[in-house]
Order: C-alpha cells, then sequence, then structure tokens
C-alpha cells in the first residue's frame, strides 16, 4: 500500500478499523490518542475518527468544523481535531484499547516497511545508472554494503510484521514490529537521500515522495523511542 | 565565539601525565592500591569544589578513557561533589569506594563504603538494609545487587551531574578513539582476500564514518568542560548533548570496531574486547537520561 504512496487512510481504514471495530464504520478513518492536541494523519479527510484512550477506544463521526487543517510537507493531509471531537464518541468496550494501540502498531510498521522497500528500490534503480568517477556509482562497495545493510532492516522489518500480524497483533509482538521498523525507517531515509546526494533533495526527483513520508510516520505514536519502550514493558514487564 | 577545542599545554600535560600512569593498563583488573595511586595523582577532586577545573577534569579523563582504565570513575567524581564534606576527603584519596546508580544494580557495591541513590536529577545518601549479592560483570569489575533505604537527600544534584556527564563524555568519546586506531591498525595489516582489509571499501568507510562521529563528541566534551569553566548559560546543555554525543559514537565506534576485527575481536585476551566492554559499561551509567533530554529541547526551543 505504501508503495503507492497515495493510499488515503488505508492502513487506518483498511487495516485497523475492521479488526478494532465490530462494525463497518463510514471511512476514511483517523486513528488519534485522546490526550493528542497535535496534527493528526488524515484528519482532514477522515469521516470516523477511532480514538485511543486508556483501556477504551471509541469511535466518533467528525462532523464539519471538527478538524483544522495543518499545513506540512509531509505529504498526507493532517488537522488538528478540536478536544470535544477527540472525548466524544461511542466506547466500543474494555479492552478495545490495547486492541487498538497493537493493530495500530502494526499497520505503523506495515506503512513504514511499505515506504522504506520503494525508497530502497528506487534508490538502488538511480545508483545503477548515476555514473561518477567513472563507473555507476553503485558499483562502489562502500556504497554497496551501505545498501545492503538497509536492505536487511526492510527485511526485518517485513518479517516482524507479518509475525505480528498473523499472530493476531500481540502487544509485545506488535510492539517489536513497530520499534524495528521505525528505527529501520529512519537509517533507510538517511541512506538513501545521503546516497542519492543533491538531487535527492529536489521535486523533480522521487525519492521525497517516501522519505517525508517516512518522516511523518515516525512521528506517530510517540514514535521509535516510544515502541522500544513498549516492547520493554510487555516483554521483561520493565517501568516506562 | 568559538571556544580553543584543542587542549592548551597546562590540560595537555595534565592528559599526559595521567596517560603515563596509565601505561598500557588496557583491560587490567581494579586494584585498589592502583586505585590510590590514581586519587593521588589529584585526579579525583579536580574541579569537586565548585571552582573551575572542568578542563583538567577531561583531560585528565581522556587519558583514562583511552586506556580503558577500571574504576569507578565517573561515580566518584558525582560522589566527590555530592557527599557531605566530612566523607569526600576519603573518597577523594582513594583510601574509600563510593557506589553511585540507581538501585538494584550497583558498580562496586561489594567493594563500597558509601552509597548515593540517583533518581532523575536528585541524590540521596543511602544505606543497604540487607547484604550485597555479587555479580559478574563482562568487564570483570566487582559490581553488586543491593536494596537501599535512602536517609537524606544530598544538595547539588543537577549541578554533580553535569561534572558526571562531561566526564562520562570525555571517557567515551577517548575510548571510541583507541578502538577506532586499533580497528584501523588492524585493518592495515590483516590480509584477506588477497589484500589488506583496510582496502575495501566497506571496512574502510565505516571507520571513518565514526572516527568523524568520535571527534566531534572529543570536542562537544570539551567545549562543554569550557563552558562549564566559565559559567556560562549554556555549559547544561553542552554537557548533556556531549554526554549523548559520546555515547553514541563510542558504542557505534566499538561495533564498527569489532566489525572490522572480526572473531579475534571477541576473545577475552585481544586487543579489543577489554576495551569494548568498559566502553559499554561507560555507556550504561544512569546520568539522569529524561533531564537531560529535556534540557536538549528546550535549549532548542522544543520542550
Amino acid at each position: 500500500v505504501a508503495h503507492a504512496a497515495g493510499g488515503v487512510a488505508f492502513a487506518a481504514s483498511g487495516l485497523v478499523a475492521p479488526l478494532v471495530a465490530r462494525k463497518a464504520l463510514a471511512g476514511p478513518v483517523a486513528l488519534v490518542e485522546a490526550a493528542d492536541d497535535g496534527p493528526v494523519r488524515f484528519a482532514p479527510a477522515a469521516r470516523t475518527l477511532l480514538v485511543l484512550d486508556g483501556d477504551v477506544a471509541r469511535c466518533a463521526r467528525l462532523e464539519v468544523g471538527d478538524v483544522e487543517p495543518v499545513r506540512s510537507n509531509f505529504g498526507y493531509p493532517v488537522g488538528r481535531i478540536r478536544p470535544g471531537a477527540r472525548q466524544g464518541g461511542d466506547s466500543l468496550g474494555a479492552g478495545s484499547g490495547p486492541r487498538l494501540l497493537a493493530w495500530w502498531r502494526v499497520a505503523l510498521a506495515a506503512e513504514a516497511l511499505g515506504a522504506m522497500d520503494a525508497a530502497l528500490r528506487f534508490t538502488v534503480g538511480y545508483l545503477r545508472e548515476r555514473e561518477q568517477f567513472g563507473r555507476p556509482i553503485g558499483s562502489f562497495q562502500g556504497v554497496q554494503h551501505r545498501l545492503a545493510e538497509c536492505a536487511v532492516a526492510v527485511e526485518g522489518s517485513r518479517w516482524l510484521v507479518y509475525e505480528a500480524a498473523a499472530h493476531g497483533a500481540p502487544a509485545e509482538a506488535a510492539a517489536c514490529a513497530a520499534s524495528y521498523a521505525l528505527a529501520a525507517a529512519g537509517r533507510v531515509h538517511r541512506e538513501t537521500h545521503q546516497l542519492s546526494g543533491a538531487i535527492g533533495y529536489t521535486t523533480e526527483h522521487d525519492l521525497h515522495v517516501w522519505s517525508m513520508r517516512l518522516q511523518a510516520l515516525r512521528l506517530e505514536l510517540g514514535g521509535p523511542g516510544a515502541q522500544l519502550r513498549a516492547l520493554a514493558r510487555e516483554r521483561w514487564g520493565a517501568p516506562a | 565565539m568559538t571556544p580553543a577545542l584543542e587542549l592548551d599545554a597546562e590540560r595537555a600535560a595534565v592528559r599526559d601525565a595521567v596517560a603515563a600512569w596509565c601505561g598500557d593498563a588496557v583491560g587490567v583488573a581494579f586494584d585498589e592500591e592502583r586505585w590510590r595511586e590514581l586519587a593521588g595523582l589529584g585526579v579525583l577532586l579536580v574541579g569537586a569544589d565548585g571552582e573551575s577545573g572542568a578542563c583538567e577534569l577531561v583531560a585528565s579523563f581522556e587519558a583514562l578513557g583511552a586506556a580503558a582504565a577500571p574504576g569507578p570513575l565517573v561515580e566518584t567524581v558525582l560522589a566527590v561533589r555530592l557527599l557531605p564534606a566530612a566523607l569526600r576527603q576519603a573518597v577523594a584519596s582513594g583510601e574509600v569506594l563510593v557506589a553511585v546508580g540507581e538501585p538494584p544494580l550497583f558498580s562496586f557495591a561489594p567493594l563500597a563504603r558509601h552509597f548515593v541513590e540517583l533518581s532523575g536529577e536528585r541524590a540521596f545518601l543511602a544505606l543497604p538494609t540487607g547484604p550485597i549479592e555479587a555479580v559478574d560483570t563482562l568487564a570483570g569489575d566487582p559490581w553488586g545487587r543491593v536494596v537501599l533505604r535512602r536517609e537524606r537527600e544530598l544538595e547539588g544534584g543537577a549541578s554533580a551531574l553535569r561534572a558526571g556527564r562531561v566526564a562520562a563524555a570525555a571517557l567515551l568519546a577517548a575510548g571510541g578513539r583507541t578502538v577506532l586506531e586499533r580497528a584501523a591498525a588492524h585493518a592495515r595489516t590483516r590480509k584477506q582476500f588477497g589484500r589488506a582489509i583496510g582496502e575495501f571499501q566497506a571496512v574502510a568507510h565505516p571507520l571513518a564514518h565514526w572516527w568523524i562521529h568520535v571527534g566531534a563528541a572529543e570536542m562537544l566534551a570539551r567545549a562543554a568542560a569550557r563552558g562549564l569553566d566559565d559559567g556560562a548559560a549554556e555549559a547544561g546543555e553542552l554537557a548533556a548533548a556531549a554526554w549523548r554525543s559520546a555515547r553514541e559514537a563510542a558504542l557505534g565506534a566499538a561495533m564498527q570496531a569489532h566489525q572490522t576485527f572480526g572473531a579475534v575481536g571477541i576473545t577475552l585476551e585481544g586487543a579489543l574486547f577489554p576495551l569494548t566492554r568498559r566502553i559499554r559499561q561507560w555507556a550504561s551509567l544512569p546520568l539522569g537520561e529524561a533531564q537531560a533530554e529535556a534540557e536538549l529541547l528546550a535549549a532548542v526551543g522544543l520542550a
């Protein structure tokens, strides 16, 4: 999905919502933490909000005026949701909160995976073509090995995401997939840009399509650090 | 205004004196007599009276870091700043050891006379409520698990931690530099696939990458020390930044050095492992992670 980089709220609508809510929700769906007053991905386009509020997930219809769009370079529509809209909605029952959180983590990791994979493939393609120092720069070992490290990180993310999803998003596996994928996303983002050089900064070159989105994904749900702490808690019962 | 980031002649002399004492001390186990000798150089007390001295501290800790010197180095920097005056002298002279950290695991607990419990940027004089359970560590130092009861809060936690962070940064940056030098030396001589392995880009480039990071961390530690000595407003942020930077750089350098050395690098008798396991230990010191991060975020207006 994230390969196409055009899916509107796909992860939330297509993956999370059906697995968390027992009934069909009017899409697109946006995900938000109850206390988060920052910009939310897909909020301007969403018709339904899934709110994570501790042990409970709530679903709320979004009305006109509930969302204030925020200009950003992230490549997703983002907007601030007014507090009243975040507080309301129907509860999906006790225990629905952790379920939402786990699937949200898996979905986030999956989106990051798709974007990383695409960014890496695109960069490899470019490096095969681009010549400097008398040869395609992709033929230098220093470049190849860095790409190989990225490929390992992407594959690791892939299989952690698949494992978490296949097992129904248990809390530890979901946190593991999210922490690994978001860390990998940061690395792949940096490396693809470092290896692409100046052209990678231009909008004429397509790399930004994925790298801006990878940045946005790394800001969600508290970022890579929060996923690592969650993993430690789930695995060892360690304090947050 | 850029602070001079080279050690001046006086501080270089301090570093050289400590380096001479260290000799070839890499991997040597902690020894109480040698600890007292180190204390005799005045290294443990420098800057503790609140006057300037951070630059000397960094100079000596660079030498200690390069040699992977054993002992509760940063812990003692904290202890001499936190403990009541009556207890300070015996610690500074090396007669008495202090375990400083977050329970339940403390470095040098089995040998410690005093315990200081850290909680964020707060510090408490504490006493064990039961026996100390000795714990083996990779670096071979005597650690222990202990349950403590806080006796009273100690003043000056935030400022002691600033000095501790700068000291840790100096240790880590110098340790990182040493492992990279050893890895490069190995890469120049070790032949595989028909040539010195350092000729392969995939070996050389990552070492260069971490060399830059280690060098930057070293400069940041010196800048932070200068800031502390000058009473600069940004000294706290510089200390926090130096600590984080040096931790990341040293751990990255250690990892890359291990990649370069291959199997021989993880042997106990090899040239690398005694240093990298000490880097790992120095990088785990609990010097108020959350507070340091908050200070850095505030410095860039993101608090």
